[in-house]
């Protein structure tokens, strides 16, 4: 299950356990939001609110709620980062790192490349081919 | 427009691109790829333009116009949101706080500054309607400068004359004032000064040499000559000179025949100088003759 089910069939009996179990997931999540939506008022995502909102008005969204945008950053925040942190782990295990000039440290630098991008984004079903050099 | 929605998409690009760097600056990496950059940012603004569509879509559904949490939610689980790690996600210890943007306001065009007044519309167009104004007054209407000559003999006379007088009495009393000068009035001393007569060494010099502009003439004359000859001498030296040396009698003697005859040991100094062909061009550097560099033996 990747995500919420908005509608809920509770109208038949015998499925009767699974809405309950899957009510109290939604109202669990439910309130997951809530709270984070009463949290946002004193978080401020990397994203700035005046470029969120450009988007939310480019899309047509009439926003006044600062909560509701920055709700919407934070996911999209996260939606990235997610993927940069597959990425990393990824290339972690690959071992494609390369060693800058700090070969003294043990620390080896780590660069996020095409190649490690691409299986992850494919993973999630977004397939990028882009051109490697520019004629 | 194009220019401010150009800006304003370049703006925000780049505060995408700022906050993916962040977002790849926590997770670990020291740098990133310029096209992954770009497919990262391009991701993001896509993400946050159909969250955004798809939350006005729910909440139109509902029958509002001002989105919920609700509709937010829904919106994001469409996507594929997990808000499982949410609140972890939030309280991380290393975010990095990129800070809030200020919107400024587009500065206007500065008002045109507008000289006179502009003429009205015509009665049959009412003010209502929204044309623009015409434009200043001086910007198309013209009148000519300029004074129509005076005809009038008398007064022409008059102004000549009394213009003459003038600036005699301002070259005057100028070179009185620079110079040296003797006052006319014993005890006003500045009211008539006049210019004061320098007695000179030998008076009757200026009788014999020429003037400036005789001077200038012979100069001319003879330079003309020294041109002549200096071209001639370019090609074969020796020769030329036996024939200038020819020339040097009968020119002497077309000098002495000349009207200018008191002149004519003037003139043969002058000649004399300027026989040398090469003197009078060597003030002239571009006239030199050439000289070739010295050739180091090594």
């Amino acid at each position: 299950m990747n995500g919420i089910k908005t509608e809920k069939n509770d109208q038949t009996a015998f499925i009767k356990e699974e809405p309950m179990v899957e009510e109290q997931e939604e109202e669990s999540q439910i309130n997951v939001f809530n709270n984070v939506l009463q949290q946002m008022e004193n978080y401020t995502p990397t994203i700035p609110d005046a470029v969120t909102e450009h988007f939310l008005n480019k899309a047509g969204v009439n926003n006044d709620d600062n909560r509701v945008t920055r709700l919407i950053s934070l996911a999209a925040q996260k939606f990235i980062a997610d993927i940069v942190n597959d990425t990393y782990q990824l290339s972690k295990m690959k071992g494609s790192a390369q060693t800058a000039r700090s070969s003294k440290s043990k620390e080896k630098k780590m660069v996020l490349t095409m190649e490690d991008l691409t299986p992850v984004l494919a993973e999630k079903g977004i397939k990028v081919k882009k051109p490697a050099y520019y004629t | 427009m194009a220019a401010e929605t150009s800006s304003t998409a370049d703006a925000n690009h780049q505060s995408l691109t700022m906050a993916v760097a962040a977002l790849c600056y926590e997770a670990g990496y020291e740098s990133v790829e310029e096209s992954v950059m770009e497919t990262l940012m391009e991701m993001l603004q896509s993400y946050l333009t159909e969250t955004g569509r798809s939350t006005h879509a729910y909440c139109e559904l509902g029958g509002r116009t001002l989105p919920t949490n609700l509709d937010v939610m829904s919106a994001i689980a469409d996507l594929g949101f997990t808000p499982n790690n949410l609140i972890a996600y939030m309280h991380r210890t290393e975010r990095i706080n990129l800070g809030q943007l200020t919107k400024t306001n587009e500065t206007l065009p500065a008002p045109v500054l507008q000289v006179g007044k502009s003429i009205n519309f015509p009665n049959y167009i009412p003010s209502t309607f929204n044309y623009p104004h015409y434009p200043d007054p001086h910007a198309y209407i013209r009148t000519m400068t300029g004074q129509t000559p005076e005809n009038d003999y008398v007064i022409l006379r008059e102004r000549t004359s009394s213009q003459k007088r003038d600036v005699e009495r301002a070259l005057t009393r100028f070179v009185a004032k620079t110079g040296r000068s003797l006052p006319l009035l014993p005890d006003d001393k500045n009211a008539f000064p006049l210019i004061a007569a320098e007695p000179s060494t030998h008076p009757y010099l200026s009788a014999i040499l020429p003037s400036d502009l005789e001077m200038q003439k012979l100069m001319e004359a003879s330079e003309e000559k020294d041109n002549e000859r200096s071209e001639k001498d370019l090609g074969d030296a020796q020769s030329k000179q036996k024939q200038n040396k020819r020339q040097r009698p009968p020119n002497e003697h077309s000098g002495s025949n000349s009207v200018e005859g008191q002149t004519s040991d003037s003139n043969r100094v002058i000649v004399s100088n300027a026989v040398n062909p090469h003197s009078s061009v060597m003030h002239n550097p571009f006239l030199r003759p050439v000289k070739n560099p010295k050739s180091k033996r090594k």
